[in-house]
């Protein structure tokens, strides 16, 4: 498999198992690409790490707490420095502060917007000079169901994740000229360590969760991925400024 | 773990295949070479979606 073959790709929020950028990480190193992998969880991170070299993948791992600008650069000089270009980037990482409006605190507020669109933000801009100076590249920014659809509890964090569908569309439109392809992915439910914790919280209501898909379940985080894939390799190479909903149907009706 | 087009188990109904420069000859071509596509297993929970793919056009 050689979808990915020596493209050069950074994935963020790469440690989480099960999650959408480990997943992610899996996928691509199964289709030879060169991974930048980072995340703020470093044990985890090591473990993926080790499982993807194992897998006979060339991965360079760091920290990165994404709402740092300045770590921002050195992730993509470090990138550009090891493996010569940047191709891929994968705006994965992400936080849910799920509450009713009149519970969210200012800082509850400042984080999740931070987290969740500013550091998309701020990947974007620092990752489209490495990309040009590699003949163009392809961005592939997580938003969300909930970005396009109003839900109970989900104010700050459906604002922050429509943000990035209209980010996502602004950056393809500045940069199509540069060979800069940027699309947002818009999961719905998927069985992640966030529904494990949810699962765990409350396993009545989120056994019900699934049957609110037309496809009758949640998906998981591989179906999630090979979307990734698709929108990051060149088969997609005339998609941009798109979204893609990879719902089961969840927001058809 | 995805829809192997180069598998003869696999049945794929292509209509319209017959233009050379067409969308059908090229689906019909894309799904001989296992690409990735909405038709295949790799795109497994998304359904009721669209997908544009028109260069940045509609993103304006």
């Amino acid at each position: 498999m050689s979808r990915m073959l020596n493209k050069i790709a950074i994935i963020t929020g790469a440690a989480s198992n099960p999650g959408l950028g480990y997943s992610t990480v899996m996928r691509f190193a199964e289709e030879g690409a060169k991974l930048v992998i980072t995340d703020i969880d470093m044990v985890g991170l090591a473990a993926v790490e080790k499982e993807i070299t194992a897998m006979g993948a060339e991965v360079l791992a760091m920290e990165q707490n994404v709402v740092d600008e300045q770590r921002w650069q050195e992730v993509i000089d470090a990138t550009v420095e090891r493996f010569g270009g940047l191709d891929v980037l994968v705006n994965n990482a992400g936080i849910a502060v799920l509450k009713p409006i009149n519970e969210y605190t200012q800082a509850d507020y400042n984080l999740q917007m931070d987290v969740n669109l500013r550091s998309v933000f701020l990947g974007c801009q620092k990752a489209v000079p490495a990309m040009k100076d590699s003949g163009g590249g392809s961005i592939v920014n997580m938003s969300s169901v909930a970005g396009m659809r109003a839900m109970a509890a989900v104010s700050v964090y459906g604002m922050a994740k429509a943000g990035v569908q209209i980010l996502s569309k602004c950056v393809a439109i500045e940069h199509a000229a540069d060979g800069v392809r940027c699309n947002s992915l818009h999961p719905g439910l998927i069985e992640t360590n966030i529904q494990n914790d949810a699962r765990r919280d409350n396993p009545e209501g989120h056994a019900q969760l699934g049957t609110m898909v037309p496809l009758g379940r949640m998906g998981n985080p591989e179906e999630v991925a090979n979307c990734v894939l698709f929108l990051a390799s060149d088969e997609a190479s005339y998609v941009t400024g798109a979204e893609l909903v990879v719902d089961g149907g969840l927001i058809a009706g | 773990m995805a829809i192997d087009f180069t598998d003869p188990d696999q049945v794929v109904l292509v209509t319209g295949a017959g233009a050379g420069a067409g969308l059908g000859y090229s689906c019909a071509v894309a799904f001989a070479n296992g690409v990735i596509s909405l038709a295949s297993d790799l795109s497994s929970f998304s359904t009721g979606s669209l997908l544009e793919v028109d260069g940045g056009w509609n993103a304006i």
